[in-house]
């Protein structure tokens, strides 16, 4: 760990990797505080630009826009009352009424601070466990790696909103699209109907900003609002406001081990640590009936889990290759289209790129803390942008920005086509996180499916007769069951296991 | 029967059609071009043809849970709604915010002005097709202010064209027919 983090100074200590890094967190909190538009937009639109600079560099961008969009929607939770982002949706719950009290300073700053503070602690995290759980998965061969992949996939799709099945369907969809173009083992051009353009398989870029950016562009033509000006007074937090997340140190640590360890685990994300954090919080506070009403842990509980999630989703995406949520994801994709493989072998053969990124995502929160506090009144005034000033330009950026990866307006043509999938999927209730998932991992999923098959000699029993993959797989068997329980069983079971963590009544 | 378990067999029926399209192009063209044979390693068909079953399947237990189930699913993960998990659903939801909303017609309209735009683009060039698209497209949006409209759309279509042919060194489209122009 020491050489990971070692060899990481020397590719992370130059002015461009530090200057794209606090770039990339300036932009980021941008992201979060404008409406419709969270962190999970900003990777996918600055993948395109990311992929014309070096590795360590571009991929600082991207973790400083992933780091700042995961603090900036509590901005707007806070003075408006509807979260930037989805992950802040907790935060709305005391940031607001402390707003109403005429503490708004204060409560950005808690917010801006506690993140910051939560991040670098999941930060931690990240550095001591990721080289120990690559370690661990160097002696995974293909079966185990199959089983895992195939955890990861089932994971983000039983929590999908409106149904397992559907999220399944999405991510088999993702892995046929996976299956498009060149097939790595025989050479032969699979469902490419002759089109040299389709050799390569779909662009990633392509896919991710019409799926998200066009398809979510559209939908927020449709919802209206277009003209609307917020009405608010530019403030500056105090500094002092990161003393009070200090003095709530029990408060911020349990965030932080509560976002890290959801943030880790496949499927889950930022919605349900910043929500189970807020509630545990309230469970252990000696006057919970004073939550909701403005109170500054509420605040930190939130701000400080949603943040350090974002270092336990990276964990298992980079020591393993699979994702957790769609941003990882994207930000996995980013890693390989700039020609690095994410999993163990990263570790062992690229440890300075490694390092690299580590310190970029510690640097992230240190700018989050400095950049999010300073330029607060900046950020604040950005609210005021109305969508139909910032729709016509993301649509322009995602046009160039898909172009330029290779100058080529057929990749322009498949990203209108994927907007319209995405916007019908959407609409339809299939969720389209697992199909991102499965894209990316499909070309890990594949060679570890047939390279299993080729060891046995075509014979399944080689995934049952491997202890470790044979775990996984029963794992996965059990995921699957457990999601199939009808959900007023299921919320019964759960309003139990609350009550039996909280030693409290839930209510 | 309500509208989700409508949308949902015809969403089901989709995947089937799609996954048996998928199924027909591995037992037609694939073995054309000989890339069925052997096993698991030479067989282009093998990986996609097991995606493709698992699709059928979970489409067939969509469709069939759609007409059996009794009465319609609640979303599973709120037991107890609170104000921030209302503000979740609105903002997962998109529902219409009842302010200034634009017509589906004008929708329709906006989706075909981005497809002209593709072609122009293509033909003509960046430089020359995207202030002209950018000041349609704010129009379209509703502002009516013309100084706001020029200046945003010259401002935003240049300043895209200097980030990326100068600092990201990227040519944009240049146009199939620009040596006519230049």
């Amino acid at each position: 760990m020491h050489g990971i983090l070692i060899g990481g100074l020397e590719t992370f200590l130059g002015l461009q990797q530090i200057l794209l890094t606090g770039l990339g967190v300036f932009m980021g909190i941008i992201i979060g505080v404008l409406p419709g538009i969270g962190p999970l937009l900003g990777v996918i639109l600055f993948t395109s630009i990311v992929i014309h600079l070096p590795p360590v560099a571009g991929m600082g961008l991207l973790i400083g826009i992933y780091v700042g969009g995961s603090c900036g929607g509590a901005i707007s939770a806070i003075l408006l009352r509807i979260p930037g982002t989805p992950i802040a949706a907790a935060t709305l719950l005391d940031g607001y009424p402390m707003a109403k009290k005429g503490k708004a300073p204060e409560a950005v700053g808690l917010a801006i601070s506690a993140s910051s503070m939560g991040g670098l602690l999941g930060g931690v995290a990240l550095v001591f466990v990721s080289p120990l759980l690559a370690e661990i998965a160097l002696k995974f061969g293909p079966p185990e790696y199959f089983a895992l992949t195939v955890t990861g996939m089932i994971a983000i799709s039983v929590v999908a909103r409106e149904s397992t099945v559907k999220g399944l369907i999405s991510a088999c969809l993702g892995l046929i699209i996976a299956s498009i173009g060149t097939d790595p083992f025989t050479g032969y051009d699979r469902f490419t109907f002759g089109y040299g353009n389709l050799m390569g398989g779909i662009r990633l870029v392509a896919l991710l900003v019409g799926l998200f950016a066009i398809s979510e562009m559209f939908i927020q033509i449709e919802q209206g609002g277009l003209n609307v000006k917020p009405d608010i007074k530019v403030f500056r937090p105090p500094f002092s406001t990161a003393l009070t997340v200090l003095r709530n140190m029990g408060n911020l640590l349990r965030a932080s081990f509560i976002g890290t360890f959801i943030g880790s685990l496949p499927g889950t994300g930022g919605v349900a640590s910043s929500f189970i954090s807020y509630a545990m919080a309230k469970a252990s506070s000696k006057e919970p009936e004073e939550f909701g009403t403005g109170r500054p842990e509420g605040i930190i509980a939130s701000e400080g889990a949603n943040n350090a999630c974002c270092g336990g989703a990276l964990i298992p995406s980079l020591a393993l290759a699979i994702p957790g949520d769609p941003i990882t994801a994207v930000l996995l994709g980013a890693l390989m289209l700039l020609g690095l493989l994410p999993g163990p072998e990263l570790f062992r053969q690229y440890p300075d790129v490694v390092g690299g990124l580590f310190l970029a995502y510690i640097a992230s929160n240190i700018f989050l803390f400095v950049l999010g506090l300073l330029f607060t009144p900046l950020f604040v005034s950005i609210l005021k942008i109305r969508k139909n000033r910032l729709i016509p330009m993301i649509i322009l950026l995602s046009i160039v920005g898909t172009f330029a990866v290779q100058a080529s307006i057929f990749d322009v043509w498949s990203m209108w086509f994927f907007g319209l999938v995405g916007y019908v999927m959407r609409k339809r209730g299939f969720p389209l996180a697992p199909l991102v998932i499965a894209r990316v991992l499909g070309p890990i999923l594949e060679p570890a499916f047939r390279r299993s098959l080729i060891l046995s000699g075509g014979s399944f029993s080689i995934f049952v007769s491997r202890p470790i993959a044979f775990i996984i797989l029963i794992f996965n068997v059990i995921l699957l069951a457990w999601t199939s329980v009808p959900p007023d069983k299921m919320r019964r079971a759960r309003t139990a296991f609350l009550r039996l963590i909280s030693k409290r009544s839930y209510s | 029967m309500s509208k989700e378990r409508i949308s949902n067999i015809i969403s089901a029926s989709f995947c089937v059609a799609l996954a048996l399209y998928i199924f027909y192009l591995t037992v037609t063209t694939f073995v054309q071009d000989r890339a069925t044979g052997g096993g698991p390693f030479a067989n282009s068909a093998f990986y996609p043809q097991w995606v493709a079953g698992v699709i059928i399947f979970l489409s067939l237990l969509l469709g069939v849970s759609s007409l059996l189930r009794k009465r319609e699913r609640e979303d599973p993960r709120w037991a107890e709604k609170d104000e921030a998990a209302d503000a979740l659903d609105r903002l997962e939801e998109k529902q219409p915010l009842g302010q200034d909303n634009i017509s589906g017609g004008a929708i329709i309209g906006i989706a075909l002005i981005l497809i002209v735009y593709t072609v122009l683009l293509d033909m003509f060039g960046y430089i020359v097709v995207t202030p002209f698209f950018m000041a349609l497209f704010f129009w379209m949006l509703r502002i009516r202010n013309w100084i706001a409209i020029a200046l945003l759309s010259v401002i935003s279509s240049v300043a895209l064209y200097v980030f990326f042919s100068s600092i990201l060194e990227v040519i944009l489209p240049p146009g199939r027919y620009s040596l006519i122009w230049w």
